[in-house]
């Protein structure tokens, strides 16, 4: 999942017009947590999905699969809120309306902004995000030690994969005690290993005259005045027609 | 653990996010102060805070009969401080929703105060408890990832019942139904990761002793006082 969101986010249409994705994404996310959520989740869901698969031409599979997996979770705490618990001479959980109503409402929006979320992650590679940060003047630090980390992220990630491969070819993870130990040593190699990759990165920079700041190439910005009208458009378009029909029905 | 994207009411997503912003800001400080101290730490803190994202995307073997995976805040903790725990956990979390679709961004706030900022503390505050008692240091690593594991288990159930009191019994009836529905895999979890991070610890003390010293990290100052 990794590296399959990073790279869609980096190849989509819309990889260079982050700061249209962001306000779209802003604008449907405000939709989906500030308006009644049953009447804009479906809504903010077919924006979401229509931007991401038809815009964005994200693959359809990806795009699903990311979003199935959560929504598990949330079937699970949707049944969670439907139940009342009471001790009244004894334990007593029973089914509410009430809960029923929360439940609905709490999937409702869950769906609807990770939907958003979903959208905002597939079209915007991080490296965009992060150049935004700086312009919003986001703690220099911070923005920094972002750019620092998820560099260093897929390093470390393909090092995960090559251990943990080479442990189960040696049946490291035949049962839970192996399991375990397996686990354990791949944690130890992995941290030696990113100090090692970092201590090697800094050497090399510092000989080509380091001044703790990474410049690096970015692709320029395609957003146009025309899509982040567009952005802005479609939330306030779903915000009066989601008002407009919670006052008339 | 994490609240999903969404599943918060608006009102506590932004009250979460405020009790976030302190703790978030002394940390950046404390970030900011240490790279204009040591600048070379600057790579080492970075590849320091990926270690962790990778460390919670392994998978451990839970007691449900499916995976769970660790949050690496204990560990981290023990190894860079608070401080510097709650900037590394933010950027975690936030990575956790844009590369990976686990967590979210408007839970992001109250993700954060669970894990890095709750399960940070305690595990800082046991740590430092087991040094001053001069508890085995494998016990005190053991007790600072377990606690702090089960510390954010206890936060996010207690924000969830605050978010959705039961209809009967309000926010004390809520929290003893969160509380006992996590309890059943976040237990055996929290003592999986404590053991887990007790063995990583020692291997690294036994192999890694040069880099955790380069961090100038408590883990290494009682390293080099156990193995002279």
């Amino acid at each position: 999942m990794l590296r399959r969101i990073d790279i869609i986010a980096h190849t989509n249409r819309w990889h260079a017009k982050t700061g249209a994705v962001m306000l779209l994404c802003a604008g449907l996310m405000l939709c989906a947590l500030c308006l009644p959520p049953v009447a804009a989740a479906p809504f903010v869901l077919c924006a979401a999905w229509l931007a991401a698969l038809r815009g964005a031409r994200v693959p359809v599979r990806a795009f699903a699969k990311a979003f199935v997996i959560p929504m598990g979770f949330l079937v699970t705490g949707a049944a969670v809120l439907c139940v009342s618990v009471a001790w009244d001479g004894g334990l007593r959980i029973a089914f509410t309306h009430e809960g029923a109503r929360v439940a609905l409402q709490t999937s409702c929006r869950a769906a609807a902004a990770l939907s958003v979320t979903l959208l905002y992650a597939f079209t915007s590679p991080v490296s965009q995000t992060l150049a935004l940060l700086r312009r919003f003047r986001a703690p220099v630090a911070l923005v920094e030690f972002m750019g620092i980390t998820y560099r260093t992220i897929f390093l470390l990630d393909e090092s995960r994969e090559s251990i943990i491969g080479a442990q189960q070819n040696r049946l490291g993870y035949r049962n839970a005690r192996c399991t375990f130990r397996s686990t354990g040593l791949a944690a130890a190699a992995l941290f030696a290993r990113a100090h090692a990759r970092a201590a090697r990165l800094e050497r090399g920079l510092q000989s080509r005259c380091y001044d703790n700041t990474l410049a690096v190439m970015l692709p320029s910005s395609e957003t146009t005045a025309r899509d982040c009208a567009f952005a802005a458009a479609i939330p306030a378009l779903i915000a009066a027609a989601v008002i407009i029909l919670s006052t008339h029905v | 653990m994490h609240i999903m994207e969404g599943y918060l009411p608006v009102t506590h997503a932004i009250g979460w996010t405020a009790a976030t912003v302190p703790f978030l800001g002394y940390g950046i400080k404390k970030l900011g102060a240490q790279l204009r101290k040591h600048p070379e730490n600057r790579l080492l803190l970075g590849a320091s805070t990926g270690f962790v994202f990778v460390l919670s995307s392994l998978k451990i073997p839970s007691v449900t009969g499916s995976c769970s995976h660790p949050t690496g805040i204990g560990f981290g903790t023990t190894l860079f401080g608070p401080g510097i725990m709650f900037v590394s956990g933010f950027v975690v979390l936030l990575f956790q929703a844009l590369l990976l679709a686990h967590g979210g961004l408007t839970t992001l706030g109250a993700n954060t105060f669970s894990m890095a900022i709750v399960g940070g503390l305690v595990a800082w505050g046991v740590y430092r408890a087991g040094a001053t008692l001069r508890l085995p240091f494998a016990l005190s690593v053991f007790l600072a990832a377990m606690l702090s594991d089960l510390a954010t288990y206890v936060t996010t159930s207690l924000q969830l019942a605050l978010a959705f009191p039961d209809p009967a019994g309000g926010f004390a009836a809520s929290a003893v139904k969160f509380l006992s529905i996590f309890a059943l895999t976040q237990i055996p979890l929290a003592i999986i990761e404590g053991l887990l991070s007790v063995f990583v610890m020692n291997l690294l003390r036994a192999h890694a002793a040069q880099q955790l010293a380069a961090l100038s990290i408590p883990a290494a100052q009682s390293s080099t006082k156990t193995n002279p």
